[in-house]
């Protein structure tokens, strides 16, 4: 928590070898999340260039009580990748059911479990994967969505559950053990 | 306990929650509850394995760059490349636009919108001026601080310059609120001192809303000027209210001597009533309580526009403010001197203050 504060401390005073490093650190991993989010990897490392701007042109908002500067670059992704869903709707249906596809399509495409995973909702997906492969705790989760942290561990359960769910009923599980 | 109330259990214990003894004790012996944890541990260990497989590509190029303003120039050059109407009509459209909207371009110079002067004013949306903030600035100061009371409640904050890139600032903040029936810490130091400082960035042209618990957003509004404004805020007037003890940018002199010098620090309200008191506090002199009422202690002294005048131990005290400390009906003012009195905070010791309080309030501390 003292590396954070250390590192935001310099990017707030415009060290760009400090952002250099955290862009670097981070860039890989926000993009993988924001792929399960938008669905494609151009649009996800366009949000995640967005991302990343966005911080270094107003570095407002962290607050290193609340969780880690991973949890905070997140939850900004987050909020960027709904802006782009929300610019893809304004510009129409059609384009919207393409990123659709687009985002079925890239989604579904690496693994059994990943056809399982790919059939949950975005938050669903969102939350599995910042808690399970980003490892965020439940108050940084609270903290990324927006929602107490008694909300965080139900909605969790819930995704885990119609993962299992879809899961076993495709028979997915036999497959991936084979 | 049966399966299904544990089963939000398990992904909790999954996660390394603390469950209740009973649902502690109901996994233990409970196969279906053992296997959904088994499943969970097999999913979660097969999401990592095609989340490391899912991003190989290299991290592109960082174009967070172009947000440096240097980068514009690079811009520029590609769009130069790629312009696709003639550059001659290009350059006739700039000179019209230009043209067209000189005059409003000297309007704003003239007001001196970019000067070396940051006025940083704080409302609370339907309550109106909360604070502002006056000065030139340098990285790292202190801009001040600024509390305002019966809102209901207190909001106390400060703020800190960092540092400006053309148009934008980046401003420190420490801001807290509390509910009514409270009783304040004497200074606004004290009362901020558990309070993390938080940066933002602000444009000139647009409000930055800050969150404060408890009370909602306070909007804070940057501006650059090429001279000091001569009111310490934008709605304020040169006549002072009803019942307002009004002390700006004052310099106290003892025996034609300067002995303080408060430049840009302001004390007075609207809403001050007959229990209000300025407080002014030197270093190694202690502190000044002035009130437009007699009460025990104090000494009666005389307000003449702009000036106070007051005697004390053989001394004679003028303290010269940046206008008039009263309306006409108060002619008199009374004053405490305090020699041995000393800020809380022994950090503030060698430091000059100015306060506006509740007298009884005042005299307590």
């Amino acid at each position: 928590m003292a590396d954070d504060h250390e590192l935001w401390e310099r990017i707030c005073s415009r060290d760009a070898n400090a952002f250099e490093a955290f862009y670097r650190d981070n860039a890989g991993r926000l993009c993988a999340y924001l792929r399960q989010i938008v669905g494609n990897s151009q649009a996800a490392e366009d949000v995640m260039q967005e991302t990343f701007t966005q911080i270094w042109r107003s570095p407002n908002g962290f607050r290193p009580a609340l969780g880690s500067l991973r949890g905070y670059l997140f939850g900004i992704g987050r909020k960027r990748a709904a802006e782009w869903w929300r610019k893809r709707e304004r510009a129409g249906e059609e384009l919207l059911e393409k990123g659709r596809e687009e985002a079925e399509e890239g989604r579904a495409s690496f693994s059994a479990i990943g056809d399982a995973f790919a059939r949950l909702t975005e938050e669903q997906r969102s939350l599995l994967w910042l808690r399970e492969i980003e490892g965020q705790s439940y108050a940084e989760l609270a903290e990324i969505l927006q929602v107490p942290v008694g909300t965080v561990k139900s909605r969790l359960f819930a995704a885990r559950e119609e993962l299992r769910s879809i899961w076993h009923s495709s028979g997915s599980r036999a497959r991936s053990k084979k | 306990m049966n399966c299904t109330q544990a089963a939000e259990c398990v992904s909790a214990l999954f996660d390394g929650q603390t469950i209740s003894r009973e649902a502690a004790a109901h996994l233990s012996d409970c196969e279906q509850c053992r296997a959904r944890l088994n499943d969970y541990a097999e999913m979660g260990a097969e999401l990592r394995d095609v989340a490391g497989a899912s991003w190989p590509w290299a991290v592109p190029q960082g174009q967070w760059k172009l947000a440096e303003p240097a980068a514009a120039t690079n811009w520029l050059r590609k769009w130069r490349g790629t312009m696709r109407i003639p550059k001659f009509a290009f350059a006739f459209m700039v000179i019209v636009i230009l043209a067209l909207t000189g005059g409003l371009t000297l309007v704003k110079a003239r007001s001196g919108g970019n000067g070396p002067v940051l006025v940083l004013r704080a409302m609370i949306p339907g309550k109106g001026l909360v604070g502002t903030c006056t000065g030139r600035v340098s990285p790292e100061q202190d801009m001040c601080s600024f509390g305002m009371m019966r809102l209901p409640g207190m909001l106390t904050a400060s703020l800190r310059f960092f540092s400006r890139e053309g148009d934008r600032v980046q401003i420190g903040i420490r801001v807290k609120y509390e509910p009514p029936d409270r009783k304040p810490a004497p200074d606004y130091d004290e009362e901020l001192k558990d309070v993390p400082l938080e940066r933002y960035w602000l444009d000139a042209d647009k409000p930055l809303s800050v969150p404060i618990a408890g009370l909602g957003n306070m909007e804070i509004f940057a501006e650059f000027r090429d001279h000091e404004p001569p009111l310490p805020s934008a709605d304020a007037t040169l006549d002072p209210e009803p019942n307002e003890l009004r002390i700006w940018s004052p310099v106290m002199i003892r025996d034609s001597r300067v002995l303080a010098d408060f430049s840009n620090m302001f004390l007075g309200s609207s809403n001050q009533d007959s229990d209000s008191a300025g407080v002014l506090y030197v270093p190694k002199e202690g502190r000044f309580i002035f009130a437009l009422r007699p009460f025990e202690g104090a000494i009666e002294g005389d307000i003449q526009s702009n000036r106070i005048q007051f005697a004390e131990n053989g001394h004679s005290y003028l303290l010269v403010t940046g206008g008039p400390v009263a309306r006409a009906n108060y002619e008199h003012v009374w004053v405490l001197h305090q020699p041995e009195w000393r800020p809380t905070d022994p950090s503030w010791t060698d430091h000059l203050s100015i306060s506006q309080a509740k007298l009884s309030e005042a005299l307590s501390n």
